[in-house]
C-alpha cells in the first residue's frame, strides 16, 4: 500500500517537478526572464528537441570570449537535456549517443566555468550509465571535496556508487558522515547499518558509538536493538551492541513509567529469551522495576570488562551499564527520591565483587557525608572495604590512574568522616588517602600536559583540600595545613579557577591569619609564606584571566600522543612527533576549511607534506564537538583513532564539524 | 567580464522567489514557538545581578538555534523575560532551579517545560546541573556558569531522544495549518503550507481535525490522518491514511466524500497537527532524482520539483 502510494507520489512529482524551476526562471512580472526559461519549460514537459534548440540558441547568442560562466550554464543545460532524454525509454543506440553528448557538454561546462560540484555530480551519473565507474568515482569524490551546501546529497550518491564498486568500507564512512549530519535521514542510517551488517559487522558498533556520542541516541538505540537478532553477529559483537544500548538508555531523560511504555522497552522484552544476551536484557529491565535492586540480576554484565585492556569502543559494556545505573540514580535524585538514588549507587558499588565502582563510591561517600550519616558510612565500609582495596590494587596493577584517583578520593572522604586520621603512612587513614588523591591528580595533570592537554586538567574538589587541611590541624600539623592550602590554591590559579582558590584560602583569611605571623615558624619560612599569601591573594582579587580572543579565527589543535586501534591488530600505539604535527596541521586545515577559511598548504618544517586540500593522506575522518574531537587514521591495515582538543574559533562553533575523506 | 542583461536579472528572480516564500509563509501562519530561559535558583540570581538578563537571553538564543536545526518546521524565536505583546502563545521554557533547601548547598537542576494556551503537565526534561553540597557550584563565576548552561543546552538539544520527546509531547499540540484543500483529481489533501517550510520526510504524519455543524445544531468531530507524499506547486500534498467521519465507516484511503466534508467544516475549527515528524533532508529546489538542475549555487535559473 505504502509502495503504491509512493509510486503515485513519484508520478505526480515528475509531472509537476519542474514547475518551480520554470516559474523561477520566468521571473516576476516586469523582470527580464532568464534566457533558459523557455528551454526549462520544454524540458519539464519532456519536449527534449525544443529544449535542446532553446539551449543551443542560448549558446550561440553568448559572447564566447567574455562570458565563460554563461557558456558553462548553457552547456550544463544541454547536458541535462541529453541526460534526461537518455533516461526516457529511448532505444539503446540513441541512448548511448545521448549519453555521449551529455558527457561532452558537462565536460565543456567544467572547462568553461568555475569548478562546480553540481556539474560533477551529473557528469558522474552519465559516466556510470556508460560503465565508466572509476571516472564517476573520481568526479563524485571531487564533488564531495568541493564542500558546497549540497555536500550531503553528493556524499550519499558517492557512497551508493562505492558500495556498488565493492568499496564498502569507504561507503560506510560516507554514509556515517551523512548520518552524522542528518540525524533523521532514515534511508542513510539504514544503508549504513545494512552495509556494515553484510560486509563488516565489526565496524557497526564503532559507527553507532560515534553517532551516540554525538547525541543520536534515538537512532542508535533503534539500530542496535533492531540488528541484535541478526545471525551475522558474534557473541562479542552482540555484547558490544548491548553496551551501546545501555549507553543510549543512560542518556534518555525519562521516568520508570515512561520507559516501561516505550518502544525500547518493548523491543528489549522481545529479547529476554535470547540465549546469548537474554540475561543481559533481563538485567537492564530490572533496573527499571520499582522495588529493591539486586546485584545478582545484573551479574551477566560484570564479565564484560577486561581491566588491563583498553576498550576498542571507548568504554567496556560493563562500564556503560554502570553509567546507566548512576544516571538512573541521578534522575531519582532530581525527582526528589533520595532513597532510590542511594539504592542505585549502592547497586553500582556492589555490581562486581572485588571491584566496586569508584565513581558511585565517591557519590555515596559524599551523600552520606553531607547527611552526617555515620551509620551508613560505617556499613558501607563493613561491606565493601576489602573489595575497595582489591579494586584499588587492581587499578594500580593495570595503571588505571583515573580509577586510582577516584578510589583515593572516596576513601579520603569516608575515613575523614569516620574520624580515622591516624598516621599519613597508614593506608586506612584519611590523611594517607587524601594525600594520595592529590598526588594522583598531579600525576594525571602531568600526563595530560605531556599529551598536549587533550584530556583536560583534573581539578581536585575543594572539599578534599578542606578535609586534608583540617586533618593536619587535628593531628597537630598546622604548618602542613597552611602549606596544602597554598599549594592547591596555586594549582587552581594555574587552571584559571579563582573561585576554587578563594574557597581554599578563605579559612586563612577568615581567621585573619597571616601565616607569616605564626611565631612558631622559622623566619625564612614565614617570609616565603608571606610572599605566597600575597601573590595568591592578588591573583584571586584580579579574577579569572579572560580567555584569548577567537575573533581572528585562528585554530590551535593538540593531539593526544597515543592512538587506540578501532579495526585491526593490537590495542594502542604511540604517535611520533612528526605524525602528531602532521595530524594537528591536517585537523586545523579541516576545521578552517569547514568555516570557509584558508588552509595551510603543502609541507612545512616538522611535518610531512600534505595533499592539496591540506589534509594528510592517512586522515580518514575528523569530528569535532565543542572543543574536543577525534581523528580517524589509516595506518597500514589498521584503523586507529586519536582524541584531540581545539582552541580558537572552532571551540565556539555552534554546530559540530565533521570531515570524511572523499 | 562583460555581463549579459539576463544574468543581472538573476538577482530579480532570486529576490522574487524569496519574497513570495516569505509572504506565503506569513499568510499560512507558520507556527512560532518561543524559547525562554529563567534563572530562579536564589543564590545565582542574586549574585548575577544585572548580568542575569544577558545570560538568560543567551541561553534562550542557544535553545532556539539548536531546536531549529532538526525541528525546522516551526519558527523558533528566542524571547527575553520581559513579556512583549507579540510573544507567541507557545513557549519552551527552561528554568535553572534550586532543589530542597534542607541541604547546606542545594542541588541545582535545569528543567524544560511546555507553556501554551492550555495546561501542559510535568516538565518535558529535567537535567541535573550541580549536585547538592557541591562546593564547586559557580555561584560567583558568571563566565563558568554561562559555559555550563550553554553546554547543557547543547547536550540536551543535540540529543535526538529529547528532540523526539519535544516533538511528540509538545509540538504535536501546535497547529501547522488551519485549512485543507481536498483535491479529487490527485486524490490528495493539499495543505496551505510550503513543502520547503515543513520538509516532511518519509515517516512524517499529520492529523487534521475539524467540526461540522449538524442540522440539529450539534457538532460532529471529523478526523483525518495524512501522510505527506509530494510537493505540488511547492505545497504539501498528502495521501489519506485515515478518514473518520461517522456514520461513514472508517476509511484508510481517499474517499469521494472528503471534499464535501471539508466544505461543510466550521472554518475556525480546522486544525492540522504534525503528529510525527521526520525531516526531509533530500528536498532541494535544485536537485531532482539524483541529478542537479542548477549548475552553480545561487545561479538564477534551474531548480527542480
Amino acid at each position: 500500500m505504502k509502495t503504491r502510494m509512493r509510486e503515485v507520489a513519484a508520478a505526480v512529482l515528475l509531472a509537476l517537478g519542474w514547475e518551480s524551476a520554470v516559474a523561477g526562471a520566468q521571473g516576476a512580472e516586469g523582470a527580464m526572464p532568464h534566457p533558459a526559461a523557455n528551454g526549462l519549460a520544454a524540458l519539464k514537459d519532456g519536449r527534449f528537441g525544443e529544449a535542446r534548440q532553446s539551449f543551443l540558441g542560448l549558446l550561440s547568442s553568448l559572447d564566447k570570449g567574455e562570458d565563460p560562466a554563461g557558456l558553462a550554464e548553457a552547456h550544463f543545460y544541454l547536458g541535462l537535456t541529453d541526460q534526461q532524454q537518455a533516461g526516457a525509454g529511448v532505444e539503446d543506440a540513441q541512448r548511448l549517443a545521448l549519453l555521449g553528448s551529455a558527457l561532452e557538454h558537462y565536460r565543456e561546462a567544467l572547462a568553461k566555468g568555475q569548478e562546480s560540484a553540481g556539474i560533477l555530480n551529473n557528469l558522474a551519473r552519465v559516466q556510470v550509465a556508460l560503465g565508466r565507474t572509476n571516472e564517476a568515482l573520481l568526479a563524485l569524490s571531487r564533488a564531495v571535496e568541493l564542500n558546497d551546501s549540497r555536500r550531503g546529497f553528493y556524499a550519499e550518491n558517492y557512497a551508493d556508487l562505492l558500495l556498488q564498486a565493492g568499496r564498502w568500507r569507504d561507503a560506510c564512512r560516507l554514509y556515517a558522515m551523512v548520518a552524522g549530519e542528518q540525524p533523521q535521514n532514515r534511508s542513510v542510517h539504514r544503508k549504513l547499518v545494512d552495509a556494515c551488517v553484510q560486509q563488516g559487522p565489526d565496524l557497526l558498533a564503532w559507527y553507532l558509538g560515534e553517532l551516540a556520542e554525538a547525541g543520536q541516541v534515538a537512532q542508535v538505540l533503534d539500530s542496535a536493538l533492531g540488528v541484535m537478532r541478526h545471525p551475522v553477529w558474534s557473541r562479542v559483537q552482540r555484547e558490544e551492541m548491548m553496551g551501546l544500548v545501555a549507553y543510549c538508555l543512560s542518556r534518555r531523560n525519562e521516568t520508570l513509567q515512561e520507559f516501561a511504555a516505550s518502544a525500547a522497552a518493548r523491543m528489549l522484552r522481545g529479547l529476554v529469551e535470547d540465549p546469548e544476551v537474554g540475561e543481559g536484557v533481563k538485567g537492564l529491565l530490572h533496573l527499571y522495576e520499582p522495588g529493591a535492586l539486586d546485584a545478582g540480576r545484573i551479574r551477566w554484565w560484570s564479565r564484560l570488562i577486561r581491566p588491563g585492556e583498553e576498550p576498542r569502543r571507548g568504554r567496556w559494556p560493563f562500564e556503560s551499564l554502570l553509567g546507566l545505573i548512576r544516571a538512573l540514580g541521578e534522575r531519582a535524585g532530581v525527582e526528589g527520591n533520595v532513597e532510590r538514588q542511594e539504592a542505585y549507587w549502592l547497586l553500582a558499588v556492589g555490581a562486581k565483587s572485588g571491584a566496586p565502582d569508584p565513581e558511585a563510591l565517591w557519590l555515596l561517600a559524599n551523600h552520606y557525608s553531607d547527611r552526617r550519616d555515620m551509620r551508613k558510612l560505617d556499613a558501607l565500609m563493613q561491606q565493601h572495604e576489602v573489595g575497595i582495596f582489591q579494586g584499588k590494587g587492581e587499578a594500580y596493577s593495570t595503571s588505571q590512574t583515573e580509577k586510582i584517583y577516584r578510589y583515593h578520593m572516596a576513601l579520603g572522604v569516608i575515613y575523614s568522616q569516620l574520624d580515622r586520621w591516624k598516621s599519613p603512612r597508614r593506608v586506612d587513614s584519611a590523611l594517607f588517602q587524601l594525600q594520595r588523591a592529590m598526588e594522583t591528580a598531579d600525576h594525571l595533570n602531568a600526563k595530560a600536559a605531556a599529551g598536549g592537554g587533550v584530556a583536560g586538567p583534573v581539578v581536585v574538589p575543594t572539599r578534599l583540600v578542606d578535609l586534608l587541611a583540617s586533618g593536619y590541624e587535628k593531628t597537630g600539623q598546622a604548618d602542613q595545613a597552611i602549606r596544602v592550602r597554598f599549594d592547591q590554591a596555586e594549582k587552581y590559579l594555574q587552571f584559571n579557577q579563582t573561585d576554587a582558590a578563594a574557597r581554599v584560602m578563605a579559612p586563612l583569611k577568615a581567621r585573619a591569619v597571616d601565616p607569616a605571623l605564626d611565631p612558631n615558624l622559622p623566619a625564612g619560612v614565614r617570609d616565603s609564606y608571606r610572599a605566597r599569601f600575597k601573590a595568591i591573594d592578588e591573583k584571586i582579587a584580579r579574577g579569572p584571566v579572560p580567555l584569548a580572543s577567537t575573533s581572528s579565527g585562528s585554530v590551535t589543535v593538540r593531539v593526544a600522543p597515543e592512538a587506540s586501534v578501532v579495526a585491526g591488530g593490537a590495542n594502542r600505539r604511540t604517535l611520533t612527533e612528526v605524525e602528531r604535527r602532521t595530524i594537528e596541521t591536517s585537523i586545523g586545515n579541516v576545521v578552517q576549511s569547514m568555516q570557509g577559511k584558508a588552509v595551510v598548504p603543502g609541507a612545512g618544517s616538522g611535518f610531512r607534506s600534505l595533499s592539496t586540500n591540506g589534509v594528510a593522506p592517512e586522515v580518514q575522518e575528523v569530528s569535532v564537538t565543542g572543543n574536543r574531537g577525534r581523528v580517524l587514521l589509516r595506518q597500514g591495515t589498521n584503523l586507529v583513532q586519536v582524541p584531540f582538543q581545539v582552541d580558537g574559533a572552532a571551540a565556539n562553533a555552534k554546530k559540530n564539524v565533521r570531515y570524511v575523506r572523499p | 567580464m562583460k555581463r549579459q542583461p539576463w544574468r543581472r536579472s538573476g538577482w530579480g528572480v532570486g529576490v522574487f522567489l524569496v519574497l513570495t516564500c516569505r509572504l506565503w509563509s506569513a499568510d499560512a501562519g507558520h507556527p512560532v514557538v518561543g524559547t525562554r530561559f529563567t534563572i530562579t535558583a536564589p543564590t545565582f540570581r542574586e549574585n548575577l545581578g544585572s548580568r542575569r538578563a544577558v545570560l538568560e537571553a543567551a541561553v534562550a538564543q542557544r535553545m532556539a538555534q539548536l531546536c531549529a536545526e532538526e525541528l525546522s518546521y516551526v519558527e523558533w524565536r528566542a524571547l527575553t523575560n520581559e513579556p512583549a505583546a507579540d510573544d507567541p502563545p507557545w513557549v519552551l521554557r527552561g528554568s535553572m532551579v534550586a532543589g530542597s533547601s534542607s541541604t547546606f548547598i542545594p542541588a541545582v537542576s535545569v528543567q524544560f517545560e511546555r507553556v501554551g494556551p492550555e495546561p501542559m503537565g510535568r516538565p518535558l526534561m529535567v537535567e541535573s546541573l550541580y549536585r547538592a553540597n557541591d562546593l564547586e557550584q559557580p555561584t560567583q563565576d558568571s563566565s563558568r556558569l554561562r559555559e555550563d548552561l550553554l553546554e547543557m543546552a547543547r547536550v540536551v538539544f543535540s540529543n535526538t531522544e529529547n528532540l523526539r520527546k519535544l516533538q511528540t509531547q509538545f509540538l504535536v499540540k501546535i497547529p501547522v495549518a488551519r485549512a485543507l484543500e481536498p483535491n479529487a483529481n490527485l486524490e490528495r489533501v493539499i495543505l496551505p503550507a510550503r513543502w520547503g517550510d515543513l520538509l516532511p520526510g518519509d515517516g512524517s504524519q499529520l492529523r487534521a481535525t475539524y467540526s461540522i455543524r449538524r442540522p440539529d445544531g450539534t457538532t460532529l468531530d471529523v478526523r483525518m490522518d495524512l501522510s505527506p507524499s509530494v510537493a505540488v506547486s511547492d505545497k504539501v500534498a498528502c495521501a489519506v491514511t485515515l478518514f473518520d467521519h461517522p456514520p461513514l465507516p472508517r476509511q484508510t484511503a481517499w474517499h469521494i466524500s472528503m471534499p464535501e466534508s471539508v466544505r461543510s467544516a466550521i472554518p475556525e475549527s480546522i486544525k492540522v497537527f504534525m503528529s510525527q515528524y521526520v525531516k526531509d533532508y533530500s528536498y532541494s529546489p535544485t536537485t531532482l532524482e539524483g541529478l542537479v538542475t542548477q549548475p552553480f549555487e545561487g545561479s538564477g535559473a534551474g531548480g527542480g520539483r
